[in-house]
């Protein structure tokens, strides 16, 4: 029990037989009644007024919701994670080995839940990959869990635990009751241990609602957001698979792409501009990040600081006291590429080449991408050396960057373009397998005939 | 190289100094680490906002169940008379 507890942010809930499935939510979804806090101390005293629409589909498919899980604070800590931080499993907090589960066990039966990174230092482990959603699937506690994985991060620690990461084409999942982070990219996407029960769940919580105003379709015009699978083996052994030649992973994943690939019929293309894609995901996220965590303030909802002044001190001290490193990074990132004067050199240009990347793309030559998953290699710590935040994509680091891309540039393609992805375990190594908008079926045909082919 | 302090008060933040110190740092490597972005040739090329053809969605002009004040300022952090409780605005 304290193991599991570890995992949830709040309550518990057992369901009422072990026939029933069960899901947990990442933190960031709303149900209501129950707290919902995105990980983050600004959040800690909100109880969500509503449900989300996943919760509401979840619930009317009879699937036993436990409970919320933890999550590094607005997602973000994936933007800033460094691939060349020193760091071994255990010390990123996998499973028991994090210090932050270790305190959990101690503390086990107080009352007061822990949330978010913030009370963190500067230069200790980031609480990144203390992610309750992975856990609680990768323990078998729940079926499947539903998480909105924008870095990536999320995709990357579910193949290390040998699990199956589901993020379905943008606009497929109501992201109504969803904590938003980053709109142009938040999807509400699955975890599971198998790729039947990922893409079953993914088929419970995909539809059109008029709620959430950037769904695939609008209603009326080919108004289908529901996901169809269909896996058909004689066209499985088909499919084209691009295998992008400019990107390298670890060699671990590099060799289970090479495995996996062989029963496919192989095009090889170039990546278009694969070298700025982690500087692009920064860039887009923090800006949005920065925008979207700016309606806290202590005033509706959430932490209020005390001691204040006046109205700015209210807001200045609850911001400054309540929010992470990582977010409040990214809060700043994002003040100055949207700043005049950096508008047009960052956030403008970088969303030029967001299309740039998007019309590159040609899915007629080919009908998935596969890439090395983008697996957590560090923590975003804090060294002498000042590597912790600045990325390997640094300018600086350039010629290393073939060698050893940031798992946020890996995992950059679906969230940039809302393609849906598939990232899960082979041989050892982890991959993402991408396909074009609302071509899940493609996806689940290629991985259902790779088993069996 | 880019003012913390300017950064900071658009972010509604004022840092302790040690964080102040080392988030510049962090700011300003990250600002250099896009400098690869000047590379690339994006002249007239439309900015893409979303990765899917978004049109306004508008619905009916009838009155729908929304939540309740009540509901909504139960998560307030302070509250007077049905209203959210903020510290005196005019001098």
């Amino acid at each position: 029990m304290g193991e599991v507890m570890n995992f949830f942010v709040t309550d518990y809930r057992y369901p009422h037989s072990p026939d029933q499935e069960c899901a947990v939510l990442e933190d960031s979804i709303m149900q209501k009644g129950r707290p919902a806090t995105a990980g983050s101390k600004i959040l800690s005293d909100f109880i969500s007024p509503i449900d989300a629409t996943v919760v509401k589909k979840l619930e009317a498919a009879g699937v036993v919701i436990l409970g919320k899980t933890t999550m590094d604070e607005f997602g973000a800590t994936g933007l800033f994670i460094d691939p060349d931080a020193k760091t071994d499993r255990l010390e990123r907090g996998i499973g028991a080995g994090n210090p932050k589960n270790r305190d959990r066990e101690q503390n086990n039966g107080s009352e007061e839940p822990e949330i978010g990174a913030n009370e963190q230092q500067f230069g200790t482990p980031c609480a990144a990959t203390l992610n309750g959603a992975v856990s609680a699937v990768a323990e078998e506690i729940a079926t499947f869990a539903l998480c909105n994985d924008y870095t990536g991060m999320t995709a990357g620690l579910a193949a290390e635990q040998g699990l199956v990461c589901i993020r379905p084409t943008y606009g497929t999942v109501s992201r109504f009751g969803l904590i938003p982070a980053v709109p142009s990219m938040d999807q509400i996407g699955v975890v599971s241990k198998t790729i039947d029960a990922g893409f079953a769940a993914l088929s419970v919580i995909a539809g059109y609602d008029a709620k959430d105003g950037a769904m695939f379709n609008t209603p009326g015009e080919n108004s289908d957001t529901k996901i169809r699978l269909n896996p058909d083996h004689t066209y499985a052994k088909k499919l084209r698979i691009g295998v992008p030649v400019n990107v390298t992973g670890k060699s671990e994943d590099m060799a289970a792409i090479n495995d996996f690939v062989k029963d496919f019929n192989i095009v090889q293309f170039e990546l278009k501009h694969f070298e700025v894609y982690a500087q692009i995901m920064q860039i887009l996220c923090c800006a949005e990040l920065a925008n979207c965590i700016s309606r806290y303030d202590g005033i509706k909802f959430g932490y209020r600081a005390e001691g204040y002044a006046d109205l700015r001190e209210l807001y200045t001290l609850t911001r400054t006291g309540a929010l992470g490193p990582d977010v409040k990074l990214a809060a700043l990132l994002g003040a100055a590429v949207l700043s005049q004067g950096n508008y047009l050199l960052y956030y403008d240009k970088a969303m030029r080449i967001r299309r740039l990347i998007m019309e590159s793309l040609d899915f007629s030559e080919y009908d998935m991408i596969i890439l090395p998953a983008g697996s957590a290699y560090g923590t975003g710590i804090e060294t002498e050396s000042g590597t912790g935040f600045e990325t390997a994509c640094s300018a600086e680091k350039s010629g290393d960057r073939l060698s050893k891309p940031a798992p946020l540039a890996l995992n950059a393609l679906p969230r940039l373009c809302g393609l849906p992805a598939v990232t899960f375990s082979h041989n050892g190594g982890a991959i993402t397998l991408t396909a074009n908008q609302k071509c899940e079926n493609i996806l689940f045909t290629a991985l259902k005939a790779e088993k069996t082919l | 190289m880019q003012d913390i302090t300017q950064l900071e008060t658009m972010a509604m933040l004022d840092l302790p100094q040690n964080e102040r110190n080392l988030l510049e740092r962090r700011i300003n490597a990250l600002m250099a680490s896009f400098s690869p972005l000047r590379d690339v040739d994006a002249e007239g090329v439309e900015p893409l906002t979303s990765a899917l053809d978004l049109k306004n969605v508008m619905r009916e002009d009838t009155a729908i169940k929304s939540i309740s004040r009540d509901e909504i300022l139960a998560n307030a952090p302070a509250q007077h008379d049905g209203f959210f409780q903020v510290p005196g605005t005019l001098g």
